[in-house]
């Protein structure tokens, strides 16, 4: 896939699930998918304009749970330059470092995985 | 694929269940100890909460035989997140080993003697967050650096005690520079505020320097002392690479990634390049002589966790022969040209360190010669007296397509002589967190790329400005650097961004700390203009030059050169339709595109002696901090390949194998794959195995 026209906010869908012949459902893929706090695009078409336009982190849509039909969703946004964690009603500040607990793990089916990522540019 | 060996210590892959922002990366590191018969290579080795110590060969040979620590030590509490084996004072007797831990404090133990020493910001009170890096300064038994997560980086010496109280520092910074600043102790008050300790020890000395490496609070991730023991380069999660004169704390140079932060640096043996590995899964390539990105390299498919240069397999001429054939000075040539001694300034506070790099200085002209040229030198002789001819037809194909493109001065240099060059070649490695190791060459097509279209393309206009921009914003680093001005004929390296340089240094006069050598400026300036200048009057010119020059480029690296690796060629053709609409959607590339499109020699003069006005905003995308993806070589890997299940972490070059470290707790060795171009390397001719990496022994 190469994107021709690059967009002002970058929204990112993690496929965390897949259909398992064996279950009959679909189950939830907890690998680990690091993002970084800042994104250029390596796949643009040759003649997008703006290709290596700069594009920063400003929310995660996180999911907690072992299977993509339960669990719970919190999110990540960045307000006033410092990392928020909304989780129904308590808000969090977070360390940017604190970031990596969101990237999945691979091992752990239960792991907070980061589900959806919004990159807005910097122009 | 099976590994080679490999050992890990419980039997079972590490995987605790611990928060991720919790984890400590596992790490390895090597030393050489003598007994004063045979040296001893020793593995020190930590993983969640252990530190493991043990000789390199008792799981090298025989793996199926269980290792036996010469120090194992677990710890409660806190996890050890890196560690540096002091290679200076290590011996039979005493190995002495720095950790870092997850809570900051940064404790030295003696591995041989089972001892711990000391440990310094024991009760956190100079930096509560997770040590990043820890490393003894070069050539020091008792004086270290600690960098932090918080973006602190703190010097210790461990002869001093490191009291239990809040530092007070001085409130003006030791010294400024763009983005950092050092800041000292105040002795006289901690001084009073200490009850406990009698007069004698009452001076608080540690942490005798303070780094803020960043303004915005973002982290250090590493940090590596250059071989010539006088530099610094650290890397931090804003992405930025600094070359930091430990001494002085001037700034030498600074570089920035294509995007996200950058965790990993590694000098090449020479210094003369730092390779980079990080967030935009890139490796990055700087060269200290021109103070800008040559190349980048693209074949992990995650972040770069840690990059290497593999010593054995680099092929480097003497400092004469590289001057010689490639123009590129050596590093302490260009030390001495930027920098007339200025140890004086700090003699107060830190002598001991003075002392270290005086010494360094003297060590490393020394171990150059005799490390890397001695054999070199008599391939250079050699071929030298050959003359013209041709060494080999792919040799020839090589330099002549090389030659080709240079209008400047350096065509004289190559035509003709640079047939007989030696032979010039760096490796190195990297491994990310795709589980992927990389091997890369970075050879003379590479390293010369840039020069050659720079040389072509002669942007006079959107160079020079977007170099002032860079110089006049004040994030940036004065990348303003005097060859002697009798190097500039050999060198022709980038005249023009000398030229920009020099141009913008007599406005930016003040900003810098110690410009020593505004004279050889003032002669540099019209030299390389004149010769650079003539060939840049219109730009769509330059371009269609460019554009030959690039065709003519990967048909060289198609037919004549059959190397590994060779020089990504993007497709230039679209390029520069592409360049022409970036440059007017982007908003702050206006004042280039403006001049791009106007074309005309006034516009590029105009530009060229135009006031820099300061920016608001910081700009270094488009630059030598942070070339356009199409403006350097973007080079493949040799070799690309997925070595562990788990993210890798550690990257090491031995003689006779490499060796990968990664989260789940393992180690292992690999086999150098041959390089058949690559005969001057000494591992490579004891292998007969094809390209891939190949098993050495049998699996546990």
């Amino acid at each position: 896939m190469r994107i021709k026209k690059l967009p002002m906010i970058l929204a990112l869908h993690l496929k965390r699930f897949k259909y398992c012949d064996t279950l009959n459902k679909y189950t939830k893929l907890t690998y680990r998918v690091v993002f970084p706090f800042e994104l250029r695009l390596f796949n643009t078409t040759d003649d997008a304009s703006n290709p290596e336009r700069l594009y920063d982190l400003i929310a995660v849509v996180v999911h907690c749970g072992s299977g993509p039909y339960r669990g719970h969703y919190v999110s990540i946004v960045k307000s006033h330059g410092m990392w928020l964690l909304f989780d129904d009603d308590t808000v969090e500040k977070l360390e940017p470092s604190g970031m990596e607990d969101f990237y999945g793990v691979t091992a752990d089916k239960n792991s907070e995985s980061g589900y959806i990522l919004f990159y807005q540019s910097k122009e | 694929m099976p590994v080679s060996e490999y050992f890990y210590p419980k039997r079972i892959p590490y995987a605790p269940q611990v928060p991720a922002s919790s984890l400590t990366p596992v790490k390895t590191s090597f030393v050489k100890v003598s007994d004063g018969l045979t040296d001893e290579d020793c593995i020190c080795f930590t993983v969640g909460r252990e530190l493991f110590y043990f000789f390199y060969k008792s799981f090298k040979q025989e793996p199926a035989q269980p290792v036996e620590y010469l120090d194992k030590r677990t710890y409660k509490g806190v996890a050890p997140t890196c560690h540096d084996i002091n290679q200076f004072s290590a011996s039979a007797d005493s190995v002495r080993v720095a950790v870092g831990f997850i809570a900051g404090q940064v404790q030295i133990i003696d591995v041989r003697t089972k001892e711990s020493l000391q440990i310094m910001n024991e009760d956190r009170s100079v930096e509560k967050s997770r040590v990043t890096c820890v490393k003894w300064f070069p050539n020091s038994e008792n004086i270290l650096l600690a960098a932090h997560i918080s973006g602190f980086m703190y010097t210790y010496d461990i002869t001093q005690p490191c009291a239990n109280f809040m530092p007070q520092y001085h409130s003006q910074p030791y010294k400024s520079g763009n983005g950092y600043s050092i800041y000292t102790l105040k002795t006289k008050n901690t001084t009073i505020s200490s009850p406990n300790s009698n007069g004698s020890t009452a001076t608080q000395r540690n942490p005798v320097y303070k780094w803020v490496m960043s303004t915005d609070g973002s982290g250090v991730n590493a940090f590596e002392f250059s071989p010539c023991d006088k530099f610094v380069a650290v890397v931090t999660q804003s992405g930025y690479l600094r070359i930091i004169d430990h001494s002085t704390f001037d700034e030498y140079g600074c570089m920035k990634s294509y995007f996200g932060g950058l965790l990993t640096c590694s000098w090449s043996p020479d210094g003369r390049y730092v390779v980079t590995g990080g967030e935009d899964d890139l490796v990055t390539v700087w060269s200290f002589c021109d103070k800008c990105v040559i190349a980048r390299g693209s074949g992990h498919r995650s972040w770069v966790s840690e990059v290497a240069f593999d010593p054995y397999c680099c092929t480097i001429p003497s400092d004469a022969d590289m001057k010689a054939y490639y123009g590129i000075p050596s590093v302490s040539d260009i030390v001495d040209a930027q920098n007339p001694h200025q140890f004086g300034q700090d003699s107060d506070k830190s002598n001991s360190m003075d002392k270290v790099a005086d010494a360094a200085d003297d060590r490393y002209e020394s171990d150059t010669k005799t490390s890397h040229t001695d054999s070199l030198n008599d391939v250079g002789i050699h071929l030298k007296l050959n003359g013209d001819m041709p060494t080999s037809l792919a040799n020839s194909a090589i330099r002549r397509l090389r030659t080709y493109s240079n209008v400047s001065k350096l065509s004289r240099l190559s035509i003709g002589v640079e047939g007989s060059a030696p032979s010039l070649s760096y490796r190195f490695g990297s491994v990310g967190q795709d589980a992927q190791l990389c091997l890369w060459e970075l050879d003379e097509n590479a390293l010369f790329f840039l020069q050659r279209s720079k040389s072509v393309m002669a942007p006079t206009s959107q160079h020079c400005d977007k170099e002032e921009e860079q110089n006049s914003s004040k994030e940036q680093a004065p990348s303003n650097f005097n060859f002697p001005a009798g190097d500039v004929d050999v060198n022709g390296l980038s005249g023009l961004d000398y030229s920009g340089d020099g141009s913008s240094y007599h406005n930016q006069v003040n900003n810098y700390h110690h410009r020593t050598s505004l004279d050889s400026s003032a002669v540099l300036v019209p030299s390389s203009r004149s010769s650079s200048v003539p060939h840049s009057i219109n730009a769509s010119v330059n371009q269609k030059e460019r554009k030959h020059s690039s065709k003519l480029d990967s048909s060289n690296s198609l037919s004549a050169i059959r190397k590994f690796a060779t020089i990504g060629t993007h497709d230039r053709s679209q390029k520069e339709a592409k360049e022409h609409k970036r440059n007017l959607s982007l908003p702050h590339f206006g004042f280039k595109s403006s001049a791009n499109h106007t074309s005309s020699n006034t516009t590029s003069k105009i530009g060229f002696l135009r006031k820099p006005q300061p920016p608001k905003v910081m700009k270094t995308f488009g630059t030598n901090i942070c070339p356009c993806l199409d403006d350097t070589p973007m080079l493949v890997p040799l070799i690309c390949k997925k070595v562990s299940q788990g993210r890798l972490t550690c990257l090491d070059f031995k003689d006779d194998c490499v060796v990968t470290t990664c989260q789940d707790g393992y180690i292992q060795l690999w086999k150098r794959p041959e390089m058949p171009h690559n005969v001057n390397s000494p591992t490579a001719s004891t292998s007969s195995l094809k390209e891939q990496i190949k098993p050495s022994g049998t699996t546990v």
